[in-house]
């Protein structure tokens, strides 16, 4: 019996990081050095009117001193393959220059932490932690990388992947839609970002998907600049 | 061999009745004609020295390197295969302020202006922005790909309690940020029963040793901080022109980034011209500095303006051997142009001896005749030392044999018919006083002692043969610049890839028959080596004889009933996590797949990456790539499954390694049957005397064995240049000994002794400039040659007079 939960503990584990590293795999089958066949692909750096590179340069100053970020968050998710929304809550914390954590309550408590570029996942299913180099899992590297450009205001490198416009000044919210030689296009159809009044930080975050599904991260509490718990960074998480 | 027999004088081994009228007739007919023919020499002179122009210097990797079947082969993968043909930038960011999107940027702007006809194509991530649906796609696939142990797995999980396992995995998916990516994967495969071979697809594309990621289309180091473009040139490896343009075409282009941006340019192509341009410099060098000490020592020795052409002639000797060898072989190896000075340093000697002959007694033809015969029997020897390099399995030493062999024939009839006509008789009071070397001179070590000193030394050198290691490494024979080897020093810091795979190439007339071919082999491959240790591409893209096996087997599986249980089970165990009904359509409606007909899937591009890493076309066929650890248990343990299946090989650095040392060996027992056998034979034919021809074997058997210690004493290693160097050291040290026996036997007054050390002098200076050679090969000769000429010379003056006294002269003869 042991050994039977023991082999379906590791099948679990197996397949949430086979799953996990889907991409990866596509995407580190394209790295051997002598195995590619295409042309190189065109400069993508962005062009974006001068309105729009005020704006994203106003806030992205304003951002600029960020140091850390804590916030509880909300996230809402319309997915096909559910037959109702799937709300995740749960808290959220970034510490430059690369330290992110994502803890969801509910449904499931889930834990997702980056740290000195490793990766590492727990859940309150499996309890188990996985540990691997992020660069491993380059389907969650571009999603953490995403994540930390959203979050930390770094908006005018986004310009290089997306077509940026400003859909609302005051407060401002910015729609951001993949530009075609981005490997993200074939995923996301847009993204919207609303500041909150002050311009201080973003207060929502919607992602529209391709295949319909939607995405909204609303933000709540959220804290700047203050010291974050250590236990944070601690993985398996402590208990609430 | 080297010419150290005496000038003159009479000789019981070499008969003075043989008298060569020919010669004076000949030698007659060219003093009535020394101004024309000088104006002739010049001439040719002036034409080999246009020819130089003309030259090619062939610095190909293949003609220095000991060949046998397996290195040839080896070698004919890796110059056929287009992967030495590729050129790498490696680009870097110098400057902390910038980032990694300065980088790129940069780099994207190179990649722009980098064109035909030196870069065909830059080989890149073309569909980056594809892959999933790429991915998605090739999943349909897994019907042909998944073998029976997967679907035996796929049965075990289709039970309530594997499919609710699997939806709870499913859901917590759900929960990550990368959910986007991961959900069209669980609807298109709610079980995992496909995700194993995107695990394959994984251990492929990691057999390549390299540590990159791919970032929107680009090639970036995982620090960062750099990024790589692999460039597709037509130029190809040999062609040292075309590289040079092609280098001087890139540098040209490299000078627009910006100062923040680092580049090495990584290419097999600056090897090829950096060997080229290291052996000319070091030829020039070399040439200099045998022509500064041979223009002093004959200067100074002779004082003698004349006396220069003593140096002249062995230099125009080699120069129209250059041109000559170079038309009848369509090229010339660089290693054996290197040698040039060695040549002259032996070639030198003819002269020195023809000379002394004259200054001693004039420039008519008997003084000349007087030395002809035995002048002549030392350069025979010479030539047959380096003729019977055409029987070593290093191209470049034919070459060698060719250049070295018109080079000392052209000096030998010089020395003998043409310098003479031009020199003077002189006084000669100047020159030390004789001796002879079978008399022991007063105050001189006891023999016993000198003989019991010698003995000492070849023992220690004996022992220290024992440490013999050889040098196998295939490094030793490039001899480029220490940036190139820098810059590919860092490249792999950077990217990996040191520890390069190892290949089992399976070849087949058709694609099909050479996967085929694979898939027999793998079996007993993964089962020596396990399935992660071994990389195959049938592992995700079997032969259409296993696709078909494969797609039939899954067929039947799914149709006996388990498609409509999995479904139910889904239903019901996926509401419990709120899956909906058409959650997981597009893993039911891919469900039976048709066979796929063709080679390839069509359409993903990634195969197209694949198919470039793993299958080779020929002109013959096709072969199929499968790759390996390239350590000494999983290559030995491959090579014995190989060795059972025709039309399979293997190529790999450490097995090339070992055939480069085989190769190495052979030629080892090569020199050792040469040593052993023919020398002793040449010896004793020429003594006639057992005693004798064993004291002459002495300075043989003394300069390898001291060569052989030296090697490990210094911490060198044996490669297959000291061989060939051991070879030349050997011809070089029986005629010392030859003559020194020669001397003590015939009593000779050795008036000009000085000659004969002038003659050693001028070959280790000729072997000495080499150890200021920068290409290794070339250095590695000089040190084998400077030590291995030294000891024979030194055991021939001091060892084989005392050996002599002590076992050899006749009883009653004078002692001191």
């Amino acid at each position: 019996m042991a050994n039977m939960r023991r082999e379906r503990d590791e099948s679990r584990r197996a397949f949430a990081l086979r799953a996990c590293r889907a991409l990866s795999i596509i995407t580190l089958c394209l790295a051997a050095f002598s195995a590619s066949a295409g042309e190189a692909s065109a400069n993508t750096s962005g062009q974006i009117g001068p309105d729009v590179e005020a704006v994203l340069q106003r806030l992205q100053k304003t951002m600029s001193s960020l140091t850390s970020l804590e916030s509880g968050f909300v996230q809402r998710k319309s997915l096909a393959i559910l037959d109702q929304e799937l709300v995740l809550k749960g808290n959220l914390f970034v510490k430059r220059p690369a330290q992110l954590a994502w803890h969801v309550k509910t449904p499931l408590r889930y834990s997702m932490i980056i740290k000195d570029n490793v990766l590492y996942q727990w859940d309150e299913d499996t309890k188990k932690t996985t540990k691997s180099p992020l660069s491993k899992n380059p389907p969650m590297q571009k999603a953490v990388e995403q994540m930390k450009q959203w979050l930390s205001g770094e908006y005018l490198l986004l310009s290089r992947e997306y077509e940026v416009s400003v859909i609302k000044s005051c407060p401002v919210v910015l729609k951001f839609v993949p530009r075609k030689s981005s490997v993200i296009s074939k995923v996301i159809k847009s993204i919207e970002i609303s500041f909150r009044p002050d311009e201080k930080y973003i207060q929502e975050i919607r992602i529209q998907e391709k295949c319909g599904d939607s995405t909204r991260l609303i933000f709540s509490d959220t804290r700047l600049n203050e010291k974050i718990d250590a236990s944070v960074w601690e993985i398996p998480p402590r208990a609430p | 061999m080297k010419r150290s027999m005496p000038p003159f004088g009479k000789s019981r081994l070499v008969p003075p009745d043989i008298r060569p009228d020919w010669f004076s007739q000949l030698y007659g007919w060219i003093g009535g004609r020394r101004w024309s023919t000088l104006v002739s020499i010049s001439i040719l002179v002036i034409a080999a020295l246009i020819g130089l122009r003309f030259v090619s210097f062939d610095a190909d990797f293949d003609l220095i390197i000991p060949q046998n079947n397996q290195v040839r082969r080896c070698m004919r993968f890796l110059r056929e295969s287009k992967l030495s043909d590729r050129v790498v930038l490696s680009f870097g960011l110098v400057s902390p302020e910038y980032t990694k999107n300065d980088l790129l940027q940069s780099v994207d702007a190179l990649a722009e202006t980098l064109k035909p006809p030196q870069i065909t194509k830059i080989i890149g991530i073309a569909s980056e922005a594809n892959i999933m649906e790429e991915m998605l796609e090739f999943l349909s696939f897994a019907p042909q790909i998944l073998d029976e142990s997967a679907l035996k797995e796929a049965n075990e999980q289709i039970t309530p309690d594997g499919v609710k396992k699997k939806m709870a995995e499913n859901f917590r998916q759900l929960l990550t940020p990368a959910s986007a990516v991961t959900i069209p994967f669980i609807r298109a495969d709610p079980l995992g029963v496909k995700t194993g071979i995107l695990s394959s697809l994984k251990t492929l594309s990691s057999s390549s040793g390299f540590d990159l990621l791919i970032e929107n289309g680009h090639l970036v180091s995982k620090d960062g901080r750099h990024a790589m473009l692999v460039l597709e040139t037509p130029v190809p490896l040999t062609d040292a022109d075309g590289t040079r343009k092609l280098i001087s075409y890139l540098r040209k282009q490299l000078k627009a980034l910006p100062e923040f941006v680092s580049t090495d340019i990584i290419a097999a192509h600056l090897h090829t011209i950096s060997n080229e341009e290291v052996v000319k410099r070091d030829v020039r060098l070399t040439i200099i500095i045998v022509s500064a000490a041979f223009l002093f020592l004959f200067l100074f020795v002779f004082k003698d303006i004349r006396a220069i052409t003593i140096f002249i002639m062995p230099l125009v000797a080699v120069l129209m051997s250059i041109n000559v060898s170079s038309f009848l072989l369509g090229s010339i190896s660089h290693v054996a142009v290197g040698m040039g000075a060695v040549v002259i340093g032996i070639a030198a000697d003819y002269g020195i001896h023809t000379y002394m002959a004259v200054r001693m007694k004039g420039p008519g033809a008997d003084s000349i005749r007087a030395v002809a015969k035995p002048i002549t029997i030392g350069a025979l020897t010479t030539l047959g030392v380096f003729a019977s390099l055409v029987f070593s399995s290093v191209i470049g030493y034919h070459h060698l044999a060719l250049f070295a062999t018109i080079s000392i024939a052209l000096c030998l009839a010089g020395a003998l018919l043409i310098l003479p006509q031009f020199w003077r008789a002189g006084d000669c009071s100047r020159f030390p006083g004789a001796f002879r070397f079978d008399e022991r001179p007063s105050g001189a070590f006891p023999d016993y002692l000198l003989v019991a000193l010698w003995g000492i030394i070849v023992l220690g050198a004996l022992f220290f043969t024992l440490g013999v290691k050889f040098d196998s490494d295939v490094n030793q024979f490039d001899g480029s610049e220490p940036e190139i080897k820098e810059a590919e020093r860092r490249f792999h810091d950077v990217w990996g890839g040191r520890d390069r795979p190892a290949i089992l190439v399976c070849s087949g007339k058709t694609l099909e028959d050479a996967l085929q071919l694979e898939e027999d082999v793998s079996g007993e491959a993964t089962r020596k080596l396990g399935q992660k240790n071994f990389t195959r591409l049938t592992s995700v893209w079997p032969s259409k004889r296993t696709r078909g096996r494969n797609l039939a087997r899954w067929n039947d599986f799914w149709r006996a009933g388990r498609e409509a249980k999995l479904a139910d089970l889904l239903r019901e165990h996926g509401s419990e996590h709120h899956f909906s009904l058409d959650a997981f359509a597009p893993f039911f409606d891919d469900m039976y797949p048709k066979m796929n007909s063709s080679d390839w899937p069509e359409g993903l591009s990634f195969f197209e990456s694949l198919k470039d890493q793993f299958v080779l076309k020929k002109d013959e066929g096709y072969q199929v790539l499968s790759y390996f650890p390239d350590d000494e248990s999983s290559v030995s343990a491959l090579t014995k499954i190989s060795e059972h299946h025709s039309g399979t090989f293997i190529v790999s650095r450490s097995a090339l390694s070992q055939a480069i040392s085989d190769a190495v060996f052979s030629e080892l027992l090569y020199l050792s049957a040469i040593a052993a056998v023919i020398i002793p034979l040449l010896t004793l034919l020429l003594l006639r005397r057992v005693k004798l021809a064993a004291i002459a074997l002495v300075p043989v058997v003394s300069s390898l064995l001291i060569v052989l210690g030296a090697i490990p004493l210094f911490g060198m290693r044996l490669n297959a240049a000291r061989v060939v160097a051991a070879l030349v050291v050997v011809g070089l040290s029986i005629d010392y000994g030859v003559f020194m026996v020669y001397a003590c036997h015939n009593r000779l007054r050795i008036g000009t002794s000085m000659a004969i050390c002038i003659s050693m002098l001028t070959t280790v200076i000729g072997a000495g400039a080499l150890l200021f050679a920068k290409h290794a090969l070339l250095f590695s000769i000089g040190q084998t040659l400077v030590i291995g000429v030294l000891a024979g010379y030194i055991t021939s003056i001091l060892v084989v007079p005392s050996l002599y006294r002590l076992w050899a002269r006749p009883q009653g003869s004078s002692c001191t």
